[in-house]
């Protein structure tokens, strides 16, 4: 398999269908470990990440997770192909030699010596925590049956950060909260959430900023708690927030609704129309057209391609449509000729 | 302005954790902070916390990371630097965790003996508490038993 086939096929994880898909767009499980007696990977000398790499790929590309799997080196992929693998969550962080094994369909990856030596990813459509649950431990499991990993009793899984500690296990949905921020409802809740343990940010626009009602949640505590435990609060904070919002959708449709519609056809008249968008435009037009799908009021596209699009727009994607590298401006054009294209056939 | 979230204490530290479509900043009293693990973003002087006069010279043999280093980055080098700081950085590890006991999975190929025991150990006496609460005395006592078996075995 090559880097492009990668590249070409859209992530099974965004095919926009799994429970809950109209809020939550994506699921994701993070495991973080290290092999004990290794220095962690930022002090590590690149010998020594080396043989660290080379004995998780023996113990990972045999098992049966890993059957159809692309190896991605930021030693062998240009600049601008490793900012797309960023822009797929595939990479991470600046460090000179990292690597990832990610399955065809992109749900399941093990990256090697970013921070930590180890960290298993999985992801899944819609809210799905508890599958990705099972896939992930079969696989953590696998691995250490071959490969000693540094923990201790009090600790557990040691880490190079310690808000990694204990489990390792990071949980997150992506959540879209269009009805709470235009009921605006979303600061208290966000309080909310924080209090409980949780973290909550915006997942497009720079910090302290939130573009399209996109929003990523995760569990703050790793120890101290339970797998199971950290699964079952993690999954009733999210259910919570899906009910508050599918209250202010219908607050908002009971309220504004007309105007509400107006606004949805006039974003989706945009995307179809405009001649140049930059990302930002294009992640709140988007969103608001998201909204339509999820209230009933729009079937002319379907959440599979606003997601699949929410990816290919993003600017190392743009950028790899000409295969150059473009000024903003010239992003924007091309990035409003990609959407006309897939939403012309819609 | 009172804490947001136990809405008694004055609110010394502003968290600007989250934004919504304006910008949002928590107002929280420090012991909520500590209590929910919630570190203020930059500028809150942590290395400050963890430092001292005896512990600033500490340095881990293994990675060559020095307690200063670790103070500034808050990150380890190894496995090792968690033997070496292990006194220093507990308190730390108990603001940001609010825990310093790790009670999920452990690796299939970890020496666990000492560690089911100690599991079995908390179980119990959690389950000697609820007999105790239920005035299940002859409950209680059973389990009493099994508890100081399994503490001499330990
Ligand atoms: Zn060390």
């Amino acid at each position: 398999m090559k880097f492009n086939d990668i590249i070409d096929n859209p992530p099974l994880w965004l095919e926009g269908d799994g429970p809950f898909n109209e809020i939550v767009l994506s699921s994701i499980i993070r495991l973080v470990r290290n092999l004990d007696g290794y220095i962690f990977p930022t002090r590590a000398k690149d010998e020594q990440l080396e043989i660290i790499s080379d004995l998780v790929k023996d113990v990972v590309l045999n098992s049966p997770y890993f059957k159809d799997v692309f190896l991605i080196s930021t030693i062998e992929l240009s600049k601008s192909d490793i900012d797309i693998a960023k822009e797929r969550h595939l990479l991470k962080g600046s460090r000179r030699i990292m690597e990832c094994i990610v399955t065809r369909d992109e749900k399941v990856s093990v990256n090697l010596n970013e921070e930590d030596h180890i960290r298993i990813e999985c992801r899944a459509s819609g809210f799905d925590l508890e599958t990705l649950y099972s896939v992930i431990f079969d696989i953590d499991d696998a691995i250490s049956s071959k490969l000693v990993y540094a923990f201790r009793e009090d600790y557990g899984y040691l880490t190079s950060c310690p808000t990694n500690l204990g489990t390792g296990m990071r949980l997150s949905c992506i959540l879209h909260l269009p009805g709470l921020v235009l009921t605006k409802k979303i600061n208290k809740l966000l309080r909310d959430i924080s209090s409980h343990g949780f973290s909550v940010k915006g997942l497009y626009g720079k910090e302290g900023e939130v573009e399209g009602s996109f929003f990523k949640i995760k569990n703050l505590k790793t120890l101290g708690l339970s797998e199971e435990d950290i699964v079952r609060r993690t999954n009733s904070e999210v259910r919570a927030i899906i009910d508050l919002e599918k209250k202010a959708r219908d607050k908002l449709m009971e309220e504004v609704g007309k105007s509400l519609e107006d606004k949805i056809w006039r974003a989706y008249g945009i995307l179809k129309n405009a001649r140049m968008l930059s990302q930002k435009e294009f992640v709140n037009l988007s969103s608001a057209v998201r909204l339509g799908i999820g209230l009933g009021l729009i079937d002319n596209i379907d959440l599979k391609t606003l997601n699949h699009l929410l990816l290919y727009t993003g600017p190392a994607h743009i950028q790899r449509l000409k295969g150059s590298i473009m000024d903003k401006d010239t992003r924007c054009i091309e990035r409003a000729n990609y959407v006309r294209r897939v939403l012309r056939y819609r | 302005m009172l804490c947001d979230v136990c809405h008694i204490k004055k609110a010394t530290l502003n968290y600007t954790a989250v934004v919504g479509e304006t910008s949002t900043t928590i107002h929280i009293c420090e012991e909520c902070a500590k209590k929910k693990g919630i570190l203020p973003a930059s500028g809150f002087p942590l290395s400050g916390l963890l430092l001292n006069a005896q512990n600033r010279n500490l340095v881990c043999k293994r990675c060559g990371l020095t307690y200063q280093e670790f103070a500034d980055k808050l990150k380890f080098g190894c496995s090792g630097c968690y033997k070496v700081f292990g006194n220093e950085i507990k308190p730390f590890i108990e603001k940001i965790q609010e825990s310093t006991i790790h009670i999920g999975r452990f690796p299939s190929n970890a020496d666990t003996k000492g560690l089911r025991k100690k599991r079995r150990i908390i179980e119990l006496k959690k389950a000697l508490k609820k007999a105790i609460d239920k005035e299940a005395y002859e409950r209680a006592s059973e389990i009493r038993d099994k508890l100081v078996k399994l503490e001499n075995e330990v």
